[in-house]
C-alpha cells in the first residue's frame, strides 16, 4: 500500500551511516531507493528503508548546497550504489568513500563536467537542452579494461546499437576462451529526463507522461503515480475501479511474463517457443485494446478512479478468453518444463543465492527465485488485493530455469486473481465524473506496488500547485540489473544473452544506468595480480 | 512417450496454423472495429473557446488559433478554436472527454481523412513569415517581368523559306515566328530562378550550409557560361 509521508526520521549527514546500519539490524535491510529533493537552500536526501513485512521507514537528512557532500552508504548496502551515482549525477552530490566513481552514470558523456546539474531547481530544461545542442560529438566512453587480464583474454564489445538487442546497451566482455571473465555495463542511452518533465506538467498531464516511462509495464506506472497523488489528496477511488485497476494490472502481467518467456526462447535459440507464446499472448493484448482502447499505453487509471467502465458482457469476455488463454499456457508449461533443450540451457545457468540477491536489493521474481517470498502484493497490500486470495510462488534455485517456472506460475496465478475478481466485482460508477484538474495539497507521498518486473516505487512531493514539486520514480531493473553485472561471471558467452535477459530487463525504463561493475573481493584480486605481473615484464 | 506426443502436437499445430488466418490485425481493419479509441475531431460550430482541451492535453498537441467570433454579453468578440497536431497527437482522447461543450468527438478514422474536414482558415499571424513571403512572390513575380519584357523588346522575325527547307522544292505553309532573346539576359534569368529555389530550400531546411550550396550554385552558373560560350564558338 502506498500512503502519505507522515513521519521522517530526521539526522544529521554525519551520522547517517551509524542510523542506516541500526535500521538495518532493527530489520529494515531493504532499501528501496534513495531520493533526492532540492529544497533551494539545502537538498534534502531521503532514504527509503523497507522491512521484510511491509513497513517502511524514510530516513531523511539535509546537506547544504554549496558543499554537497555525505558519506556513502555502499559498504552496507552495496544495491545503493546505482541510487547514489544517479544523484551524482543529476544533483552533483559526492559520496565519498565510494571504490568506483568515474564518469557519468545516466547522463551522456558530453553534459560539460562544469555545467549545473539538471534537476536543481534553478537549471532550466531548454537550458539543458541547449548545452547538449552545442555539443559537436557525443560519442560514450566505453568502460573497459586498460589492459588485457591475460594474453589469452579479448574484449567483445557488444552494441550500443547491435541488431541482437531490441534497446540500447553496451556490454563490454572480456572473455578468455568461452568464459567470460569480467562484464562491463554501460547503460543510459535513452535517458529522456522524464523526471525533470514531470515537473513541468499538471498532475493530469503526467499520468500520460509518466506512463510512457515503459511501454510494457504502462499501467504500473500510472497507477503508481496515481496512487500516491491520491494519498495527498485523501482521495478515495471507487472500489469498482480499484477492481478494474488491478484487472488490468494482472492483465498486464500476464502479458509482460508471455513476452519475456517469448524472448527467453528466442536467447536460447528456441524460436518455435518464441512465436508461439507471443501468438497466444495477442489474445491477451486484444483484450487490453478492448478494455482500455490501446493495446501498449492503456491511459487507463486516473485520479480518483479509471477513465473508462467495463461492461459487464466484457468483465465475462475476459473471463472466457483468460481460461482459455490458461488451458493453452499449461500445456506449454507441461511441454517446456519437460523439454531437454530448454532444461540444459537454462538450468544452472545465472546461478545465484538468496544472500546476493539481497546485497543488491533485488525485486520482483529476481528476488522471489531465489526463495524469498517479497511482493508487495503480499507485503503491504494495495488494489483490490486484499479481497483475493492468491499465492506467491517462490522458488530456491535462483537460476534462469527457476525464473522460468516463477513467472510461469505467476501468469496462472494472475488468471486466478482475475477469475476471483469478476466474481467479485461490485457494482458502481469507477468514472470520475470530472477529471482532476486543480492543486494538490503540500506534502510528500509515495507510491509503491507490484509490477511485473518487480517492486515499482513512485515518490511524489506537492507544493500546493498544479505541477508536483518533485517526482522521483525507481523501476525495477534499475535494482535487478546490478546483479546481471555481477553473475555474468564465469559463464560461457553463449549463456550471456540468456542471463541478461533472464531478470526481464528494460533498459528503455531504467533509461540510466552507467556501470562498472563491482565485483566480489577475490575475482578483483585476480586482475589486479595479472596486471601487477605484466608491468614488473 | 513424451517426445512422441510432443512432435504430435507439433504437426498438429503446424496443420492447424497452414489452415488459420493470421493472428495478429492489420492496422487498418482495426481503425475501424469499436476497441480503438479513435482521433479526434473538432465541430467548429460547438465549440465554445475555453483552451481546455489544449491546457489538458498531454503532450501539448493542441495550439488555439484564431477561428470566428464569439458573442460575449453582447459584443463580439475574436475566439480561438483548437488544432490538433496530429503528429504528436497520441490520441488519448482526454481532449473529448474534458470538452464541455461536447465539442471535440473521437472518430474512428484516419487522420488523412479527417484532415480536411477540421480545416480553418488560419490568419498567418506572423508579420515577418509574412513580409519573408512578400519578398518571395514580389521577387520572382519581377523575374517573370523582365522575361517578359525583354521577349516584347527583343527583335523578331520569320524565316525565309529557303531556310526552313534544306532541299529545293515545297514551302511551308505556314512559318513559325522565332524570337531573339538576348543570350546573357536568359542566362541571368535561369540563374535568377535558380537562386530563388536554392533560398527557398534554404530557409526551409536550415541545416544545409549555406555557403557550400551556393559556391555550389555559383558554380552551375560559370558551368553554364561557359556551355554557352563554347556553344557560340562552334557556331561561329
Amino acid at each position: 500500500m502506498s500512503g502519505k509521508i507522515q513521519s521522517k526520521m530526521f539526522v544529521e549527514p554525519g551520522t547517517i551511516l551509524d542510523i542506516l546500519k541500526k535500521e538495518v539490524d532493527n530489520g529494515f535491510s531493504h532499501l528501496v531507493t534513495v531520493t533526492a529533493v532540492d529544497l533551494k537552500e539545502s537538498i534534502e536526501l531521503i532514504y527509503h528503508l523497507s522491512d521484510l513485512k511491509g513497513n517502511i521507514k524514510h530516513v531523511s537528512t539535509r546537506i547544504p548546497r554549496d558543499k554537497p557532500e555525505i558519506a556513502t552508504v555502499t559498504t552496507l548496502t552495496p544495491g545503493a550504489d546505482f541510487y547514489e551515482r544517479e544523484i551524482t549525477d543529476l544533483f552533483g552530490i559526492s559520496f565519498y568513500g565510494k571504490q568506483t566513481t568515474t564518469g557519468r552514470f545516466i547522463l551522456p558523456e558530453c553534459y560539460p563536467p562544469g555545467s549545473p546539474p539538471p534537476l536543481l531547481k534553478n537549471v532550466d530544461s531548454n537550458q539543458v537542452k541547449d548545452t547538449l545542442g552545442k555539443q559537436e560529438t557525443c560519442e560514450f566512453k566505453a568502460t573497459t579494461l586498460h589492459a588485457p587480464l591475460s594474453p589469452e583474454s579479448v574484449v567483445v564489445p557488444v552494441g550500443p546499437y547491435h541488431p541482437a538487442f531490441k534497446e540500447p546497451e553496451y556490454f563490454s566482455l572480456v572473455i578468455d576462451g568461452e568464459r567470460i571473465v569480467k562484464a562491463f555495463l554501460r547503460i543510459g542511452f535513452v535517458h529522456r529526463g522524464i523526471e525533470k518533465a514531470a515537473e513541468t506538467r499538471s498532475y493530469l498531464r503526467d499520468i500520460f507522461l509518466l506512463e510512457r516511462v515503459c511501454g510494457i509495464c504502462s499501467a504500473s506506472h500510472s497507477w503508481c503515480f496515481v496512487e500516491a497523488v491520491e494519498k495527498l489528496l485523501g482521495v478515495e477511488p471507487p472500489s469498482r475501479a480499484t477492481y478494474l485497476r488491478t484487472i488490468v494490472a494482472e492483465l498486464e502481467r500476464i502479458h509482460s511474463h508471455s513476452l519475456w518467456l517469448g524472448l527467453v526462447g528466442y536467447w536460447i535459440g528456441f524460436e518455435s517457443m518464441f512465436m508461439w507464446v507471443w501468438g497466444i499472448r495477442e489474445e491477451i493484448m486484444n483484450l487490453m485494446e478492448e478494455i482500455s482502447g490501446n493495446r501498449v499505453h492503456k491511459s487507463f487509471v486516473t485520479i480518483g478512479g479509471v477513465r473508462r467502465d467495463v461492461s459487464d458482457s466484457l468483465l465475462r469476455k475476459i473471463q472466457e478468453i483468460t481460461k482459455e488463454f490458461g488451458k493453452q499456457f499449461e500445456n506449454l508449461l507441461d511441454t517446456l518444463v519437460s523439454s531437454e533443450e530448454v532444461i540444459e540451457r537454462t538450468k544452472g545457468i545465472g546461478k545465484y543465492d538468496i544472500e546476493v540477491a539481497r546485497k543488491f536489493c533485488t525485486v520482483g521474481p529476481v528476488r522471489r527465485a531465489a526463495g524469498e517470498l517479497f511482493d508487495v502484493r503480499k507485503l503491504e497490500p494495495y488494489g483490490a488485493y486484499t479481497e483475493v486470495d492468491f499465492e506467491v510462488p517462490t522458488e530456491e534455485e535462483g537460476d534462469v530455469y527457476s525464473l522460468i517456472k516463477i513467472r510461469v506460475k505467476e501468469v496462472l496465478e494472475s488468471i486466478n486473481i482475475i477469475h476471483q475478481l469478476i466474481e467479485k466485482m461490485p457494482s458502481g460508477n469507477p468514472v470520475p465524473s470530472r477529471y482532476f484538474m486543480g492543486t494538490v495539497p503540500e506534502g510528500e507521498a509515495y507510491g509503491r506496488i507490484e509490477a511485473p518486473r518487480g517492486e515499482l516505487f513512485y515518490y511524489v512531493k506537492a507544493n500546493n500547485t498544479h505541477n508536483p514539486y518533485r517526482v522521483k520514480i525507481r523501476t525495477p531493473t534499475l535494482a535487478n540489473i546490478q546483479l546481471v553485472a555481477n553473475i555474468l561471471e564465469g559463464y560461457s558467452i553463449s549463456d550471456f544473452p540468456v542471463i541478461v535477459t533472464s531478470i526481464d530487463p528494460c533498459f528503455s525504463c531504467m533509461d540510466r544506468v552507467t556501470v562498472i561493475n563491482s565485483s566480489t573481493g577475490e575475482k578483483t584480486v585476480l586482475p589486479v595480480k595479472l596486471l601487477k605481473e605484466k608491468r614488473r615484464r | 512417450m513424451n517426445k512422441l506426443r510432443a512432435r504430435l502436437e507439433i504437426i498438429t499445430s503446424a496443420f492447424r496454423n497452414i489452415l488459420s488466418t493470421p493472428i495478429t490485425q492489420p492496422l487498418a481493419t482495426s481503425l475501424h472495429n469499436q476497441q480503438v479509441r479513435g482521433i479526434p475531431m473538432l465541430d467548429s460550430e460547438k465549440c465554445l473557446g475555453c483552451s481546455l482541451c489544449a491546457r489538458s492535453c498531454p503532450p501539448g498537441a493542441i495550439t488555439m488559433v484564431p477561428g470566428g467570433k464569439k458573442v460575449i454579453a453582447g459584443k463580439e468578440v475574436q475566439r480561438n478554436i483548437p488544432s490538433f497536431n496530429y503528429y504528436q497527437c497520441i490520441y488519448c482522447g482526454l481532449c473529448a472527454d474534458v470538452c464541455p461543450g461536447k465539442a471535440i468527438t473521437m472518430v474512428k478514422k484516419q487522420p488523412v481523412e479527417i484532415i480536411s474536414l477540421s480545416l480553418v482558415a488560419i490568419p498567418i499571424t506572423d508579420i515577418e513569415a509574412l513580409k519573408v513571403l512578400f519578398a518571395f512572390v514580389s521577387l520572382l513575380f519581377l523575374n517573370f517581368l523582365i522575361y517578359w519584357i525583354s521577349g516584347k523588346i527583343a527583335p523578331k522575325g520569320k524565316h525565309s523559306s529557303k531556310a526552313e527547307e534544306p532541299f529545293t522544292g515545297g514551302v511551308a505553309t505556314k512559318l513559325p515566328v522565332y524570337r531573339y532573346h538576348i543570350d546573357e539576359l536568359y542566362i541571368f534569368i535561369v540563374l535568377f530562378t535558380m537562386l530563388e529555389v536554392a533560398s527557398f530550400i534554404l530557409i526551409l531546411e536550415s541545416s544545409l550550409s549555406s555557403t557550400f550550396f551556393l559556391s555550389l550554385l555559383f558554380l552551375a552558373y560559370l558551368l553554364i557560361l561557359t556551355l554557352n560560350l563554347l556553344h557560340r564558338g562552334v557556331e561561329e
